[in-house]
């Protein structure tokens, strides 16, 4: 007889939303542990450092610890989190793993700092993962048999069918939100960002989604390719494989995560009481006052990390729909942004190729 | 006649070494280990087919294999995304077998609820890591004693947060069962590392 036993712990922080840490087992998931020990739930909605009800306002400081040539990079990626410009073509050398060996090269400071910052300031997670856990939605490589990408063979596009655990079985959760219009992530609206035109419901009878659609469509370069952008894609995708890619600012996927957190408690674009907030960064060279380092430092491998607290409840909340969560720092007292010391690292702030053809919709929103 | 008797001979030494060979493959590795939830002893055959530690990292550098086995006969094979064996990092002796699967043990990874490891982890670190690699540890043992009672085989699959990150906590690394988690992950790392060469 063989006994068995299998969990595993995955990042649930979403895009806007939340969570922290999942443990699953043959019976199913949890999702985790906030601070005051109450078990969270996967829809949970995470906001930055610093978020309360109606805190209107929260000022984040960013230093660079011990590393001046991560200056450059890291304010760039300041001024590009806090202009909210979202661009198309905002890539070069995005790729799926699908396309096989990734070239060699050295790994881009900004797009790191910007993609880390992207965790530890405006509390977003990453948008392509199934139930928060699996990320079978970036490439046909990881966890084929986890879904169907449809007729058009692009996974994470609209076509798509996740499942738990095999086709067949009942539909994954999808934690992302998707524009109830268009199911768009590369385009950004007048329209308020908020729960009246964004949702994460993709029912096929009770779900939001346009047309046909199965899936909320992932700002991955595939899928920008078929939606008829080149060279875009999402600050907040999350690369099985890391890969030397540069990218220039958010898209309009990463800014509208962004807003829906920023619409507060209530999800609505200033509803009453008027709960929406924004968020500031700024560059502080003593980080002894800082709230983020940003650092070299080990990573077990990865490209890039950030290190924060558990997440706490930042107001009352009903005990059976606590919905709302804030990050903590970590037990160092900071939000820590890592870069993996032994890499190859460039650190110029040219979105260089694009520039050079003219194309600058990735560049020169926030290289000033 | 000679002949006779010459083919007779090898017949009886082939069938002797055939006995010693499956005599040989039969023999279990056994490991013992003692600390605070009493004595224990496992037993890994040394079925050559059969993984009986694995490391697996769900998220992965491109240029390292994701995945490293360690076989029952000692050989230690790194896979690359496909799942295809992508090349024999070391052929260890028994002896470093059983010190892995003995650190492997120690941590309390085959304990009944494995699901207290994580928590620990949590509770020790008190912070989590975006993008940090999950390793995912993946091991089994034929034949599993505690305290003297034959349990059945286990298998269990684990995953943590690259308890490496924690290395500078002390805290963590107070911890018995987290230190040599961290022990046993450098190790199987090295492996990875050194397949990638």
């Amino acid at each position: 007889m063989i006994a068995s036993a299998a969990f595993w712990l995955h990042d649930l922080l979403w895009s806007g939303t939340y969570i922290g840490i999942i443990v699953c087992n043959l019976l199913g998931c949890e999702f985790g542990e906030d601070t005051n020990g109450n078990q969270m739930n996967e829809f949970a909605i995470v906001h930055p450092f610093g978020y309360s009800e109606f805190v209107g306002q929260i000022e984040l400081s960013v230093c660079v610890d011990s590393s001046p040539p991560l200056v450059a990079p890291t304010e760039r990626a300041i001024r590009s989190w806090n202009k909210l410009v979202p661009a198309l073509f905002n890539c070069q050398g995005c790729r799926t793993a699908e396309e096989g060996p990734v070239p060699a090269g050295q790994y881009d400071a900004y797009t790191a700092v910007l993609h880390e910052l992207g965790h530890c300031a405006m509390a977003l997670g990453h948008f392509n993962l199934i139930d928060g856990t699996t990320p079978t939605s970036f490439s046909n490589v990881a966890f084929p048999a986890l879904s169907d990408d449809g007729l058009d063979d692009v996974r994470g596009s609209a076509d798509d069918e996740h499942f738990i655990v095999a086709p067949g079985d009942p539909l994954a959760d999808n934690l992302t939100w998707f524009r109830e219009a268009d199911n768009d992530p590369f385009i950004l609206h007048n329209d308020p960002i908020d729960s009246s035109s964004f949702s994460r419901n993709v029912n096929p009878f009770t779900g939001e989604l346009p047309g046909d659609d199965t899936w909320a469509a992932n700002a991955n370069v595939r899928v920008a390719e078929l939606l008829g952008y080149s060279q875009s894609q999402g600050v907040m995708y999350i690369a099985q494989f890391p890969v030397p890619y540069r990218l220039g600012a958010p898209s309009s996927d990463d800014v509208n995560m962004v807003m829906m957190a920023r619409s507060g408690a209530n999800q609505a674009v200033g509803g009453v009481p008027d709960d929406d907030y924004s968020v500031t960064l700024t560059y502080e060279s003593d980080c002894t006052m800082a709230d983020i380092r940003v650092q070299f430092g080990e990573t077990a491998g990865a490209v890039g990390l950030c290190r924060r607290g558990f997440l706490e409840e930042p107001f009352m909340q009903n005990p059976l729909f606590r919905t709302h969560y804030r990050m903590t720092k970590n037990s160092s007292g900071f939000l820590d942004v890592v870069l993996d010391i032994n890499r190859s690292w460039d650190f110029s702030t040219i979105f260089a190729d694009s520039f050079e053809s003219g194309n600058c919709g990735g560049w020169d929103e926030e290289a000033q | 006649m000679l002949c006779c008797r010459r083919l007779a001979l090898n017949l009886i030494c082939l069938g002797l070494l055939v006995f010693i060979v499956a005599a040989c493959l039969e023999s279990d590795v056994v490991a013992q280990l003692s600390d605070d939830a009493g004595a224990r002893e496992f037993r890994v055959p040394t079925d050559s087919n059969r993984i009986v530690l694995s490391l697996e990292r769900k998220t992965t550098p491109a240029e390292l294999p994701p995945r490293v086995d360690v076989y029952a006969d000692g050989r230690v094979v790194c896979h690359d995304n496909e799942g295809k064996a992508s090349g024999l990092a070391h052929n260890l002796d028994f002896i470093v077998v059983e010190e892995l699967l003995r650190q492997a043990v120690s941590t309390g990874l085959l304990e009944a609820d494995s699901r207290e490891l994580a928590r620990r982890q949590r509770d020790l670190t008190r912070e989590y890591i975006d993008d940090a690699p999950i390793f995912i540890y993946d091991f089994s043992v034929d034949a599993y004693r505690l305290d003297g009672e034959l349990k059945d085989t286990h298998a269990h699959q684990v995953g943590l947060i690259a308890p490496i990150l924690f290395k500078n906590s002390e805290a963590f690394m107070a911890d018995p069962q987290m230190r040599t988690l961290v022990e046993l992950a450098e190790t199987l790392e090295g492996y990875r590392q050194e397949a990638s060469q």
